[in-house]
């Protein structure tokens, strides 16, 4: 006999008493239960409850995204006020600072560590280690993640991930410096700039690290959704949120790995002489390597095959989150829910086969970059697919304009500006001009990087008062919403300017070149706002942290009057395990809003007589 | 919690008929792949281009990696005829073929080292003056299915000794399927390699 048979009559069994959710087959082994006596530490630190985790990842990436900001502000001071000492600089940053000046080559730190902190640490682990593991299980229908013990694995290799790129701040030559894509041969050789030292080897590590959490994520989550749905939750009545977290990890599960494979064998040319990606190099005049034959092009294919997966691994989150308030709060269904599955597919897709748009003055083959030029716009299409569907289902919608709301609108805003400039950078013949200049900076910070930053706070925003049980306070959230999205406008849209009048990304101080000092009244607008909603942020980690304890108490279970299901659990604060009782059964999809005279439907009640339902 | 229930979060039950464990077994797999599929590419880009630039170092690959090839796959079969002895209920031929696949692959990587040296022997370097693209590539990709080997081994040995230590029916199912299906694919991703390698 076999465990198996074993199993599946005891299942057969017991059945007529349970849901088949439950967990008989366990009766014949040691019951795993829920311990009710957690410590400190089983509770808050080493925590397997998938929304303790996600409080982890959350909190993990407002710390990180207060770090990442402080970084650009810096720099934008720098960059704005390119011929002035400031005290505090120096009392700050010590002798990367001298006579409150940044130090050239902390300069090019600052940049690569911003980029680094918001892509991975920020917009990544902050923004789908959050959500993904807030939602998906309680929008399911499901007690946990499949497996809880690797999903705080993947929070602590995120946090050893952290500590690690945290912990290059304070070596001696400093933190990587060679840009967020750590081109080789830059980062290869410390010769090249400080920050290739000890500063790049601990980035390495760190990324492996981040990619081993990521891995570790993604795999739960894709494993969660395919197989632990409750009882009718059809793929095609999922919210649109778990839509997005799935093609997200499916993109990272599949991508992540090849950066890993390229940070290995950077991490082999740096440290054991092997030539994968270097050639005959000279610095000052010097041949500095034995070992020749290498290709720096190379890195660019491995890194940029994950790298251009990693942009929509960062909105697609975003685009979900979006989707679910936008209808929530315009009080209609999603318009063109289908598409909207099938436009982020589409996106997901495409993002595989797009890399090389990066490389277009690589010095690739021109009939080989036309290629990418015209799979690149198509990526066009689902976009636009889905900007039409926000919009409409804007469209008359009776709209209850809460914090959540504004960013979700703002986050549409922000993705038809950064996505038209798309078009432009999409074309190699335009690229070629445009590339490496501030038309880029403005364009990948309004449709990823800023619209992103919008997707995650309307979550915030939206899910406070399931995960502390507590609001937010609105007048503060308002006052973040408009300085923020005003703001990055006027941040961001000067620099399609400064990029199309030819100024370079990365120089430390363009009013040295006469080609650009006109441009130096510009760049010092751009850092006075830039500092300015930087520091505006306060508003929101004051009213984070504030209303943890002290926001006014949630005291409906169902405050936005949604229809999905995490709005059932039997306490506001959902025990570990979710549903005290029975996990609902679900009987429609989540979008029934404004139908047949009721103002929302939740997707437990079932079909009236004669009542068509998706 | 209402009276007379039991939530295991830890062992959820599949709603997708699908046991959740095995399938992210499969999903981490897929991860792997394309690990492998970076790396590999990235020879395959490489051996061409410099071949056509006449600067490949062709370089004849030491009889241990014919051997242990033949080991892996023999490895292979030792964990199949295991499983079939679990499902028969035979626990002598169990434990013992779950030994026997232990040390095959405690073997392999025996003779992937062996190889190794050899490499070093007739000049065949990873990093350095005289390491070429071709031997650097060997090494890695060879490194990296190597750790991998690793961490089945791990799992190996644990079932060994479990099997040693316990009675059969200790043993759950999943847990031998899923330890087959990643010694297979080790096997597998092996011979793939091994293939690119020598081609």
């Amino acid at each position: 006999m076999s465990a198996s048979t074993h199993h599946h009559g005891h299942v057969d069994q017991e059945s007529i008493y349970h849901d088949a959710v439950w967990h008989e087959h366990n009766s014949h082994e040691p019951a795993n239960q829920h311990d009710h006596h957690d410590t400190f530490f089983s509770k808050y630190i080493f925590s397997m409850d998938h929304k303790m985790i996600a409080k982890q990842f959350l909190v993990s990436g407002i710390v990180w995204a207060v770090i990442g900001g402080l970084l650009s502000a810096l720099f934008r001071i720098q960059l704005g006020y390119p011929d002035e000492h400031f005290a505090f600089l120096q009392t700050l940053l010590g002798h990367w600072a001298p006579d409150g000046k940044i130090d050239p080559q902390f300069y090019l730190a600052l940049v690569t560590m911003h980029g680094t902190i918001m892509v991975f640490f920020v917009l990544t682990g902050g923004l789908s280690g959050t959500f993904s593991n807030f939602l998906i299980p309680l929008q399911i229908g499901a007690r946990d993640m499949a497996s809880p013990l690797l999903n705080m694995l993947s929070y602590w290799f995120f946090f050893l991930s952290s500590m690690v790129m945290l912990s290059s701040f304070f070596v001696a030559s400093g933190p990587a410096s060679a840009g967020w894509t750590v081109y080789p041969p830059l980062s290869a050789l410390p010769e090249a700039v400080k920050g290739s030292g000890a500063g790049q080897s601990l980035w390495l590590i760190s990324i492996a690290f981040f990619i081993v959490s990521s891995l570790l994520g993604g795999i739960n989550y894709i494993t969660t959704i395919l197989n632990l749905r409750t009882k009718g939750m059809s793929m095609a009545r999922m919210p649109l949120t778990i839509w997005a977290f799935f093609i997200t990890a499916i993109l990272g599960l599949l991508s992540f790995p090849v950066l890993l494979s390229a940070a290995l064998l950077l991490i082999f040319d740096r440290s054991i002489g092997t030539s994968f990606y270097l050639n005959e190099i000279y610095i000052g005049g010097r041949a500095i390597l034995d070992q020749t034959g290498g290709s720096s092009i190379l890195y660019q294919h491995l890194f940029w095959f994950l790298g251009h997966p990693e942009v929509y691994i960062v909105i697609l989150p975003a685009m979900g989150i979006v989707s679910e308030v936008l209808s929530i709060n315009a009080r209609k269904p999603i318009f063109g829910y289908k598409a909207m599955i099938g436009s982020m597919l589409a996106i997901g897709g495409l993002s595989f086969i797009v890399w090389a748009h990066h490389m277009f003055v690589s010095g690739m083959n021109p009939f080989v970059g036309s290629i990418f030029v015209v799979l690149t716009l198509i990526i066009a299409v689902p976009s636009a697919v889905k900007v039409f569907n926000w919009l409409a289902t804007l469209w008359r919608g009776n709209i209850r304009f809460t914090p959540a709301m504004l960013f979700s609108i703002g986050f549409v805003s922000l993705f038809i500006s950064g996505g038209l400039t798309g078009l432009f950078l999409g074309n190699s013949t335009i690229d070629i001009e445009l590339t490496k200049t501030y038309f880029v900076v403005a364009h990948f910070h309004i449709v990823m990087g800023v619209a992103a930053f919008f997707g995650l706070f309307a979550g915030v925003y939206h899910w406070f008062p399931k995960m502390f049980g507590r609001h937010m306070n609105s007048t503060l959230a308002y006052v973040h919403f408009f300085v923020t999205f005003i703001g990055s406008y006027l941040i961001f849209w000067p620099m399609h300017y400064q990029g199309m009048a030819g100024l370079p990304r990365w120089y430390y101080n363009h009013n040295s070149y006469e080609s650009f000092s006109h441009l130096g009244d510009l760049s010092k607008f751009i850092s006075t706002v830039a500092v300015i909603v930087f520091i505006c942020q306060v508003f929101f980690i004051i009213n984070f942290f504030w209303s943890m304890y002290k926001g006014r108490k949630v005291t409906e279970a169902n405050p936005w009057e949604a229809n999905t299901l995490e709005w059932t659990t039997d306490e506001i604060l959902p025990i570990h395990g979710n549903w005290a009782g029975d996990i609902p059964t679900v009987h429609r999809w989540p979008y029934d809003y404004s139908k047949d005279d009721r103002e929302f439907i939740p997707q437990t009640e079932p079909a009236r007589e004669g009542e068509h339902v998706v | 919690m209402q009276k007379g229930y039991t939530i295991d979060i830890q062992n959820q039950e599949s709603t997708s008929g699908v046991d959740a464990k095995k399938f992210a077994l499969w999903a981490g797999l897929a991860s792997i792949v394309m690990f492998f599929i970076g790396i590999t590419s990235a020879f395959i880009v490489k051996k061409v281009a410099a071949q056509a630039a006449g600067s490949w170092k062709e370089f004849a690959i030491p009889t241990w990696f014919y051997f242990s090839t033949g080991v892996i796959v023999l490895s292979s079969l030792t964990y199949w005829m295991a499983a079939r002895a679990f499902k028969a209920n035979n626990q002598s031929q169990f434990k013992m073929m779950l030994l026997i696949t232990s040390l095959l692959g405690t073997l392999f990587l025996v003779m992937q080292y062996l190889g190794w040296g050899r490499l070093v022997e007739i000049g065949i370097y990873l990093g350095g003056a005289q390491s070429t693209a071709s031997g650097s590539f060997f090494y890695v990709i060879s490194g990296a299915h190597a750790a991998h080997i690793l961490g089945g081994l791990a799992f190996l040995y644990i079932a060994t000794i479990k099997a040693f230590i316990k009675p059969l029916s200790s043993f759950k199912s999943t847990t031998i399927d899923m330890i087959g299906t990643y010694w297979h694919f080790v096997d597998i991703l092996w011979i793939y390699l091994f293939i690119l390698l020598i081609y």
